[in-house]
């Protein structure tokens, strides 16, 4: 079956729950073959949002259209079953009853037969799973119930994919190889997704767009990159990566005074108040910088070795370029500052 | 019944039957299971025994048609209970309709109220003479021999009263599963294209199957054991024929082989159902409960859910009690002084459930730690379900004779008979609580317990602090159900009453048989109220019930 | 909630226990007591005012077991010797008779009694009637006068679809044919009982009242009942009950063919009486006249007593031309009976 893959849009998309606003005016669009991740903290409308695209709930504002069609505003909702989207559940939801091959092929009843166990067992296929093919859910590893809950929703050539949190429920040797497998699949498909996660890298490392949630808002939603260089709010920020925030200090004429010297600010921010974020690297111990700082600790191992530092009263991190350098705790060092890495928001 | 998925059986439980015998944990479900099978036990050494010319008399006239005619109650009732039980469970646990939340707890009221007091009513209501065709004869003008009407005092008659007094069981089955069922699985059949009348069909009742089939395995061994109702409206089943040929032939031994023959038929049932199930598995892969979102119907299905609903439970209890109540109005029953009756029946009632209760929890840890100790307390308790009480009571009999014979007990005092009448309903309804256990501990996911064993608690800590709360959970609503059970239960106490213990069931039983309807209505409804305080204290269980804790 | 629920529960089932325990502490204080136990297979509302009656003049308490008679049977074999049954009532000589037979009776002995013993009884006077039953033919008002005589008649041919009538189970009904057997010898009993067969309105359902009810309903024209249950109709405070006796009327079989079956409900002593003195003393109020009208003033059986109450409307039957055999008759005959039964498909 040829699917026309269109843009799903949300247009203020809100849902209120007895008096609670749990998705709050939300505007997104999910593009063909891009892949959209949502980050946010539990309880902020993430799964919400799903079950809305999906059509398992109806909106309480705005609309959500596919294409030209028309899915969900205040007075109509075209039920899931005739949406064609596919969702895959954080605990797999398999039909516990039927095989693999079975519970592949369930979206398929509009085919004959053997048709159907014919694109459900070229779905397993692609998954590795062939040799699974009739075993049953629970004779399955978590792997590859999940990789089965994949084929299952991708076999009806959905319009659609959403993914809440599939890969959480994972053992984590695994769960990077079946991520790469599924993610690249669909990628394959070209079949718009989107991905709820409360992984930052998940969502940095494979997603085309990046979306923060927070209270049942939208906040941003921008690639990877953009995202995380440029978030338009500290809730995103800490979303992307770790940050540390310092604030908030006063603005003058593009001027700002701050414990780590007077600094200069972008061009957007404006007179006022600002607060400031320092993302991991801001800091890198280099003998020729201007922030003089203290050393507090013994250096930590990792792809990046850090090690904390003080400034005047404040604890921070700085990044240390030569992993042998001797460092002795209370001695003075100087820091430079990446001014990339330095994070602007205007209260 | 339930069924162990795939558990990896430790090594202290596949040990053999002599391992077993020493393992003093084991000791209280053998002592247990004794007790459960025993009467058994001398009801087939009484059929070894026993037979001669009465046996053959009975194995050329009626062993045949009789048993053809169980097979064919049990068929019906089957039927009939399952195609109308499991649409109402599904309809009322899933969507919303004006009445549901009355339906929910009212469609368990028929658990009230014994088979035997419905037959009393159907059959006054039914035949030629009852209020239903005078009424078609005063409209239509049509003399008693110029229509066809549907015969009550049938054996389609029979399944049909036996199906209004039992499928409780059913529904109940029913609604368990679908109230646990992950909201998931079928929010995923949604999205994968099916509509209501699939996710039913495809998703829901496969999964359900278990629940269902270990509640209509309740029902359908009531239909087989079944005495009062059959044979009130002439059927001759086999549970008839054995107490008729008893009464025939004044000889226990074929009485007793014909019991066996219904057994046969019964765990043939019984393993049918384990059978059809397969390897398909039960347990839902998440753990995750979400609250079920009942969808609203719309006018006609909502018409169409209240009336299916609204059916149930006219016929299995508004119709039949109302119709005794008229009864007992009309003839101006003078009202006897039932209260020695009604202490008598809570009195035993009280006490066969809690010795039930015990034995329940018991064989239900032993059930659900698996092997050979689990299919052994299995085994025991399905028999003791089985059998009918009336041949129970034989076996009781046989034992008390023995222990007479060597001089253990003075004669049949009112002690021995009580500990023989409790002992009976121990055999016979310890299956209910079990069962219950069972299913609240299977519930559990296995690592509860192993997060106990590894937090350092010995098995002693472990039973008492996890496992234990969790089996009283599901025994409460299975300690409820066999108080009323035992209260509504007729043969045993029939014959084995102590002096002056006359139960409200013996004289209900006595007048109807005697064509005394009319004095027959007091007591059964006093029965059935008396039944109505369990029930209801069940339903409300049920309504506070959420997904994950029921 | 639930945790109350499981205390409540548990504590209820204790206390019921404790006062079942408690319970037969009460009953074993008979020492100073003076008791009858009765096994009674009759049961009626009367039968209580009867025995507080005897209580209240004699200081006796009665006991009862009540139970069917093939229950209360296999109960007192099984008791044995150890029984503590005194006395057993039934209805129909062919039950007692089988108590008889098997030996779980005693004589009783005429001179220890205060009246006479009544002729209808036991060859052996292990047993003895209290009452008189008589198994009459009930017809539709419309049947012709002086159509049906006696028994015999009923197996006309011309009567086929047109008799109403129970289960051969039933021991009336083998008391009956019991009864005919003697009468005619075997032959031509089977004989009647397969025309009588033919002539079946229905199969055979329900108990004697139904039988009327149908009668006067329309769905047969004749009935073999006993005759109480017609009088109990015709007596009863309920409007419609009596509206079926106005639609019928009854026949008693004449002297033609050996007259009116005649029963009795009955008293036996049992062999292994703990209280035979207070059993006697039992068997006397009951033959007394007082004692004669509690028994049968409300049931409608005929007393032995002439002199004792009955029910209203029972002179004709008091007046029946009733046979002759000694009731040993129809126990003798039971097995017989039956196996004829089974035979003709008179079920």
């Amino acid at each position: 079956m040829v699917t026309e893959l269109n843009d799903i849009r949300l247009e203020a998309v809100g849902r209120r729950y007895g008096g609670h606003a749990i998705v709050d005016a939300v505007d997104l669009t999910l593009h063909p073959g891009e892949l959209t991740a949502i980050l946010g903290a539990s309880g902020a409308g993430k799964s919400t949002l799903l079950r809305l695209i999906a059509g398992l709930e109806p909106v309480s504002s705005g609309a959500i259209r596919h294409g030209g069609t028309l899915w969900s505003d205040t007075r109509h909702t075209v039920p899931a079953e005739h949406r064609r989207v596919g969702l895959v559940f954080q605990d797999f939801a398999l039909f516990p009853h039927l095989s693999a091959a079975r519970n592949v092929a369930f979206g398929l009843a509009h085919l004959d037969r053997s048709e159907a166990r014919k694109l459900s067992l070229s779905w397993l296929d692609r998954l590795g799973l062939s040799a699974r093919a009739e075993a049953y859910p629970h004779e399955l590893s978590g792997g590859e119930q999940q990789r089965v809950a994949i084929a299952r929703a991708l076999a009806p050539s959905p319009v659609a994919l959403l993914m809440d949190e599939p890969f959480s429920g994972l053992d984590p040797e695994r769960r990077d190889g079946v991520r790469e497998t599924t993610l690249g699949l669909i990628a394959e498909t070209g079949v718009p997704a989107l991905l709820v996660t409360h992984q930052p890298e998940e969502a940095l490392r494979h997603a085309d767009k990046v979306a923060v949630m927070s209270g049942g808002k939208l906040l941003q939603c921008a690639a990877p990159h953009d995202a995380y260089l440029r978030p338009s709010d500290p809730v995103v920020a800490a979303a992307l990566g770790p940050v540390s925030l310092l604030g908030m200090f006063p603005v003058s004429d593009g001027r700002v005074d701050t414990p780590l010297g007077p600094l200069a600010v972008p061009p957007s921010i404006q007179d006022g108040r600002v607060t400031m974020g320092l993302r991991e690297g801001a800091l890198s111990v280099d003998a020729g910088g201007t922030i003089e700082a203290r050393i507090v600790g013994a250096a930590l191992p990792g792809a990046v070795f850090r090690v904390p530092v003080s400034v005047g009263d404040l604890g921070l991190e700085a990044v240390l370029q030569d992993e042998e350098a001797a460092l002795v705790a209370g001695a003075t060092i100087a820091l430079r500052l990446n001014p990339r890495r330095l994070l602007w928001f205007q209260s | 019944m339930s069924e162990v998925t795939g558990t990896a059986a430790s090594a202290e439980d596949r040990s053999s039957l002599r391992l077993l015998t020493h393992h003093w944990r084991n000791m209280p479900a053998l002592a247990a299971m004794l007790v459960l099978v025993l009467p058994l036990m001398a009801v087939v050494l009484a059929a070894l025994n026993g037979g001669g010319d009465g046996w053959r008399n009975v194995v050329e006239t009626k062993l045949f048609g009789s048993t053809l005619t169980t097979l064919g109650l049990l068929a019906l009732s089957a039927a009939m209970m399952t195609l109308t039980a499991v649409p109402a469970a599904w309809l009322v646990t899933q969507y919303r309709f004006p009445g549901r939340g009355l339906f929910e707890w009212a469609l368990i009221l028929p658990l009230a109220a014994p088979a035997y007091v419905l037959a009393f009513a159907y059959k006054d209501l039914l035949n030629v003479a009852g209020p239903v065709q005078s009424a078609v004869r005063d409209l239509t003008g049509l003399g008693a021999r110029d229509y066809w009407f549907p015969d009550i005092a049938s054996l389609p008659g029979a399944a049909f009263v036996l199906s209004a007094a039992l499928f409780p069981y059913v529904y109940l089955g029913a609604r368990s599963s679908f109230v646990n069922q992950s909201v998931c699985t079928l929010d995923a059949a949604r999205l994968l294209g099916a509509g209501s009348k699939r996710r039913f069909l495809d998703v829901a009742l496969p999964a359900a199957r278990p629940a269902i089939a270990a509640g209509a395995a309740l029902a359908l061994m009531e239909v087989a054991a079944d005495y009062g109702a059959t044979s009130h409206l002439g059927v001759e089943s086999l549970s008839v024929a054995l107490i008729v040929n008893w009464e025939g032939y004044n000889d226990p031994g074929p009485a007793a082989r014909l019991s066996l023959v219904l057994l046969t038929l019964v765990f043939g049932l019984f393993y049918l159902e384990r059978l059809l199930r397969g390897r398909a598995g039960v347990q839902a892969t998440s753990s995750r409960w979400q609250q079920v979102k009942r969808a609203p119907l719309s006018r006609w299905p909502a018409l169409g859910a209240m009336l299916l609903c609204g059916t149930l439970v006219l016929l299995g209890f508004i119709l039949p009690m109302a119709r005794l109540v008229w009864i007992a109005v009309e003839t101006q029953i003078v009202p006897d002084d039932f209260t020695s009756a009604t202490r008598n029946s809570l009195l035993l009632a009280g006490m066969g459930t809690a010795a039930c209760a015990i034995l329940a929890i018991v064989t239900g840890f032993a059930m659900r730690r698996g092997g050979q100790l689990g299919r052994a307390s299995r085994f025991a308790v399905s028999s003791g379900y089985a059998v009918p009480g009336s041949v129970l009571v034989l076996g009781a009999f046989a034992i008390i004779a023995a222990a007479q014979h060597v001089g253990l007990i003075d004669g049949r005092t009112v002690v021995v008979s009580l500990v023989g009448l409790v002992w009976v309903y121990a055999s016979r309804f310890t299956a209910v609580g079990a069962n219950a256990v069972d299913a609240a501990l299977a519930r559990a996911p296995a690592s509860f317990g192993h997060a106990a064993r590894s937090l350092g608690a010995g098995p002693v800590k472990r039973i008492a602090r996890v496992e234990l709360p969790i089996a009283l959970s599901g025994l409460i609503t299975g300690t409820l159900i066999m108080f009323v059970e035992i209260l509504k239960e007729l043969p045993a106490t029939l014959l084995l009453q102590p002096f002056d213990w006359e139960t409200l069931a013996v004289r209900a039983y006595n007048y109807a048989s005697d064509e005394r309807l009319a004095s027959a209505t007091l007591p059964s409804l006093l029965i059935t109220a008396v039944g109505l305080v369990p029930v209801i204290i069940l339903s409300r269980a049920l309504s506070l019930s959420r997904p994950g804790r029921h | 909630m639930l945790k109350k629920l499981i205390s409540g529960v548990t504590a209820s089932l204790l206390a019921l226990s404790l006062i079942g325990c408690s319970q037969d502490d009460d009953t074993s204080f008979e020492a100073e007591e003076r008791v009858v136990n009765v096994y009674s297979a009759r049961h009626y509302d009367s039968d209580k005012a009867m025995y507080e009656r005897f209580e209240a003049e004699t200081g006796i308490r009665v006991r009862t077991r009540q139970s069917g008679a093939s229950q209360l049977l296999e109960t007192m074999r099984a008791e044995g010797g150890e029984s503590p049954a005194d006395l057993v009532i039934a209805a129909d000589a062919g039950t007692l008779w089988q108590f008889q037979e098997d030996g779980l009776l005693q004589p009783i002995a005429a001179d220890r009694l205060a009246g006479d013993l009544p002729a209808l009884a036991a060859d052996d006077a292990s047993w003895i009637g209290l009452s008189k039953r008589l198994r009459v033919i009930v017809v539709a008002n419309d049947v012709p006068e002086d159509a049906i005589r006696n028994y015999g008649d009923l197996a006309d041919p011309r009567w086929e679809g047109e008799i109403c009538v129970r289960s051969s189970r039933n021991i009336y009904n083998l008391s009956l044919l019991g009864d005919l057997i003697d009468r005619m010898g075997p032959e031509a009993a089977e004989e009647w009982a397969a025309a009588v067969k033919g002539n079946f309105a229905r199969d055979p359902q329900g108990g004697d009242t139904d039988q009327i009810r149908a009668v006067a309903a329309g769905a047969c024209n004749i009935a073999i009942v006993n005759h109480y249950y017609w009088h109990r109709l015709a007596n009863s405070a309920s409007e419609d009950d009596r509206e079926v006796t106005s639609a019928t009327r009854i026949i008693f079989p004449d002297q033609s063919t050996g007259g009116t079956h005649r029963n009795v409900t009955g008293i036996g002593l049992a062999a292994s009486s703990p209280n035979t003195e207070e059993a006697l003393e039992l068997i006397d109020f009951l033959l007394s006249t007082e004692g004669q009208g509690l028994l049968v003033v409300e049931t409608g059986e005929i007393p032995l007593d002439p002199q004792a109450d009955s029910m209203a409307g029972l002179d004709d039957a008091r007046n029946a031309a009733t046979n002759s055999a000694p009731l040993a008759v129809y126990g003798r005959n039971q097995a017989e009976a039956r196996e004829i039964f089974d035979r003709v498909g008179w079920d």
